[in-house]
């Protein structure tokens, strides 16, 4: 059984998971019988989690996993922490450059000159699309 | 008559008329691109609508929605690989169609069959709807407290393949919908401290994460596609034998459409496979489904359609979402100020009927612009997906970005992409936590209202026989769901057990 467990690991998780929103959900008020607080929904549905996960450690299928294609996962990844950490900092342009080239670097061409042009031109697209179509207050270009 | 009259002055607006022309050709567009189905397309493109009016916002979501779903064809057609999971049934035919050298009479069909099923479709949204609503009328909480619960539990049992997978899916995702301020005594749960978590989570990072993003992640391995099919306008028209086979075939289709849509996690691609099987079984020849079978395209894209539209029912008429999708189309008015449910007509009659009419002129609209446009959509699938899917992933991050000028919905959007892979990565699927999430606050509301009118006692719930027919139908559902797959168990082993001791007893008996 403990070695069923540890080869499924996202039920055990999902026990933790639900444990730990119990816990929280206990701190909240619990109200009366007709008039109920705001701690009882969310510890009706911490329990639920728990026990469907407890099922699902006993009675799961533990079918075929995938397995994580990292480099597509690290590049759309990074293409979204920078253009989060860049577009207030850098402006529009850059962060969707940024953005643009390390999502790009998910697959396995390398026309990077290129592909960096065309980021170009999408990103100065998106700015006059987003800014003057759609009102959004994002300068092209920032100096930091 | 006259409520359609009234639909159709809203909907020949002319901004309404953009929004709707707009949304079925991008929604064809994403729809085309296998990987990003209907949901991601309504998720990606949901932003856009905050700017416009209500009417117009809606009216372009949905030609996205039925535009994806009729793009999806385009691609299991020419190149064997389904745009949305309803899809998958049209490269049954489709693409041996197109092999034989015929993609042209394929993709006219599914444009006529899916015309002809969308239209039957309406036809019956706007009879069923209000009929609904007259019963709905008479609905207190406890009987919408079940009726959610009911959805909830019927969406993450019959629709995937591990219900109690799917079932803590929704619970999670109705757990996520109670972040945020409780309205009813201001407790702050689960926001840790964070102001931007006060109102809540917003539907679009989450949607956008665990539907964009992520399928964005699963579909760049191997999906740098061409086509391979050269598509010519000349030859589309089928043979009057073809136009013979189908006629039937479709419309049987839309009635597997109209029945299927309206009900909770079916939808269109239970249709479809019913159809198609359908088709198969009352065919003739029942050995060239497989191989090119007009009728294997007509019927599967006329439920398609026809489900597409009928799936409005129980969204419009209930404010209950039977799919994923429709879940984001509820949102969707919700942030627009429109809470879906039966006053929504009576209240809002120029949206509902206008979202009627226009739901007609996106299938005409479909209809005439992508006979000749089929050319168009064969170049468009020759763009490499290595610079498309980079553009995607900037539209997600702007359209989360623009929701309040904040990054914080970027980041938020990530959490939910990662989240969104990795529960694939384990079998999980992500859309029971957009139902839950969606339906949570709807769900909590009137299990508290219920409660208080039922005076503290549980009994409540059980009071009406609509409640408590649809509780009993949803505790037999949930039985099913978690002692089937034990009890089938315990059966095998008892059996195997006992095919083992007599295997045991055989030797002893020779011995003696």
């Amino acid at each position: 059984m403990i070695r069923k467990i540890l080869r499924d690991p996202p039920w055990l998780f999902l026990a933790f998971f639900g444990a730990g929103s119990a816990a929280i959900a206990l701190g909240y008020n619990f109200g009366t019988a007709n008039n109920i607080g705001a701690a009882v929904y969310p510890l009706i549905l911490s329990a639920t989690i728990v026990l469907l996960a407890l099922y699902g450690m006993i009675f799961g299928q533990s079918g075929p996993i995938a397995e994580l294609d990292r480099r597509p996962f690290l590049a759309i990844v990074t293409a979204v922490l920078l253009f989060a950490l860049v577009v207030e900092r850098l402006g529009l342009v850059p962060a969707v450059v940024l953005c643009m080239v390390a999502a790009y670097a998910g697959q396995v061409r390398s026309r990077y000159v290129f592909f960096a042009v065309y980021a170009f031109v999408f990103g100065f697209g998106t700015w006059v699309l987003f800014s003057y179509g759609l009102g959004l207050p994002l300068a092209p270009f920032r100096i930091p | 008559m006259e409520n359609f009259a009234l639909g159709l002055s809203v909907a020949l607006l002319p901004q309404n008329l953009l929004a709707c022309f707009g949304g079925v050709f991008v929604g064809t567009a994403i729809g085309a691109i296998p990987g990003i189905g209907a949901l991601a397309a309504i998720s990606l493109l949901m932003p856009l609508t905050f700017a416009m009016e209500p009417t117009t916002g809606i009216v372009m979501l949905a030609g996205v929605y039925y535009g994806a779903e009729y793009g999806g064809s385009i691609s299991s057609i020419l190149l064997n690989v389904p745009g949305t999971p309803a899809n998958a049934i049209t490269c049954l035919d489709g693409h041996p169609m197109a092999k034989q050298g015929r993609a042209s009479v394929a993709l006219f069909m599914t444009t006529v069959a899916s015309f002809i099923g969308g239209s039957i479709g309406i036809l019956v949204l706007s009879w069923l709807t209000p009929v609904i609503v007259d019963v709905a009328m008479a609905f207190g909480p406890a009987e919408y407290f079940a009726l959610i619960l009911f959805c909830l539990i019927a969406v993450s049992t019959i629709g995937g393949s591990d219900p109690a997978k799917n079932t803590v899916m929704a619970a999670i995702g109705a757990l996520a919908g109670t972040i945020g301020i409780d309205i009813y005594d201001g407790t702050e749960r689960y926001t840790f401290g964070f102001q931007y978590l006060l109102e809540g989570l917003h539907l679009v990072p989450l949607a956008m994460g665990l539907f964009g993003l992520s399928e964005v992640i699963a579909s760049i391995r191997g999906s740098d596609y061409r086509p391979r099919h050269d598509v010519r306008l000349r030859a589309m028209l089928p043979t009057a034998r073809e136009w013979k086979r189908s006629i039937l075939a479709t419309l049987r289709g839309a009635g597997y459409g109209c029945f299927f849509g309206p009900l909770p996690g079916t939808g269109p691609t239970v249709a479809t496979i019913a159809s198609y099987a359908t088709e198969r079984r009352l065919s003739r020849r029942p050995e060239a489904f497989g191989q090119g079978a007009i009728e294997g395209i007509a019927a599967p894209e006329s439920a398609n359609n026809a489900a597409a539209q009928t799936a409005f029912v129980p969204t419009l008429a209930l404010g209950i979402p039977g799919s994923p999708t429709m879940a984001v189309i509820i949102g969707a008015l919700m942030i627009h100020g429109i809470i879906p449910g039966p006053t929504l007509i009576s209240a809002e009659p120029e949206l509902f009927w206008g979202l009627v009419a226009s739901f007609w002129i996106g299938n005409l609209l479909l209809l005439v612009l992508n006979i000749p446009l089929i050319g168009f959509w064969v170049s468009f699938l020759n763009i490499p997906y290595r610079y498309l899917y980079p553009a995607i992933v900037v539209l997600i991050c702007l359209g989360s970005f623009s929701l309040s000028n904040s990054v914080f919905d970027v980041y938020l959007t990530l959490v939910f992409g990662v989240a969104g892979y990795l529960l694939r990565c384990y079998n999980f699927s992500p859309a029971p936590l957009l139902i839950g999430f969606v339906l949570s606050p709807m769900l909590e509301e009137n299990f508290r209202r219920a409660m208080i009118m039922g005076r503290g006692e549980a009994s409540y719930f059980f009071s009406s026989a609509i409640s408590g027919t649809v509780l009993a139908l949803t505790l037999v559902l949930l039985f099913l769901m978690l002692f089937r797959r034990p009890l089938r168990r315990l059966t095998a082993k008892i059996a195997a057990q006992g095919a083992g001791g007599s295997k045991a007893a055989g030797p002893l008996n020779t011995d003696e």
